[in-house]
């Protein structure tokens, strides 16, 4: 069982080459972010690279990105200067989502992207819900994406996923190190029991390119 | 970050209001600096521009 220090620790380690690899937004979120109608304040939680931060920028005054790891807010900073962002339309936070550091209802808008399965407790889990839950306003959504066990990475060893109670390290391979990511995977069943334990409505969710997006809207 | 930030954050532990101490700015713009929640006693340093809010006992 990783804990989350263990992934900061991880995203630490490989952040620079991370982030090359991680260059691209995610079509499925940029479509979702063009189509929503404009509002204040947005936040990335589990920002990363800040890969998609421009995108919510287009849409949103304020746009914050919270990532546990400093070395990939650093990376963050480094590409969003590059691309000409200009300092006053994002700002970063290291913090955990778990105990997100803002007041009840700030947010307009909150996107939550292959964050959720590096939490390695189903308490952890639920804090990280009830925290998204509080910090949106009311009538907004969430978007939220996992990796699913239909991910074509898990050819032949889904088997061995489920006997490990959905536990599973996958490798990431740089500059001949090899380094151990945790993930809980998730299987449909699974991930609309947890998220039915929040105060969420479900409001779609589909699976895409290996992952689920779900959309999780504050009544 | 910038100072007006402040007004939207929140202790990660008791979610008070944070006092902001600055020890170098740019324009608008914090550079050096801490957070810190009167009701928990807990600092949270700016380094770099960047604060650190996870909680105190993160580390642990």
């Amino acid at each position: 069982m990783a804990d989350k220090k263990e992934v900061q620790d991880l995203y630490d380690k490989i952040s620079s080459d991370f982030s090359e690899r991680r260059n691209y937004p995610w079509p499925e979120v940029v479509d979702y972010i063009e189509n929503s109608k404009k509002g204040k304040n947005a936040i990335d939680l589990g920002c990363g690279n800040g890969r998609h931060i421009p995108h919510l920028s287009q849409i949103y005054e304020t746009v914050i990105g919270l990532d546990i790891s400093k070395a990939m807010l650093c990376e963050a900073r480094y590409k969003l200067e590059k691309e000409n962002l200009e300092k006053q339309e994002f700002e970063l936070i290291q913090g955990d989502i778990t105990y997100i550091p803002f007041k009840d209802e700030v947010f307009d808008c909150i996107i939550n992207i292959a964050t959720f399965h590096h939490l390695p407790t189903t308490k952890d889990r639920i804090k990280a819900l009830n925290e998204m839950f509080r910090v949106l306003k009311e009538d907004k959504e969430v978007l939220f994406s996992v990796w699913s066990i239909e991910h074509e990475y898990f050819d032949g060893n889904r088997k061995e996923i489920r006997e490990n109670d959905f536990d599973y390290n996958v490798t990431w391979e740089s500059n001949g190190r090899r380094l151990e990511r945790y993930y809980h995977i998730f299987d449909e069943k699974r991930l609309k029991r947890q998220l039915g334990k929040s105060d969420f409505e479900i409001k779609s969710l589909e699976l895409s390119s290996g992952n689920y997006y779900v959309r999780l809207h504050k009544p | 970050m910038k100072k007006e930030l402040k007004e939207k954050l929140a202790c990660p532990i008791c979610k008070s209001e944070l006092e902001l101490r600055i020890d170098e700015e740019e324009d608008d713009e914090v550079k050096e600096g801490e957070l810190h929640c009167p009701n928990c006693d807990n600092d949270y340093p700016i380094e770099d521009g960047i604060p650190n809010l996870l909680p105190p006992d993160f580390e642990s």
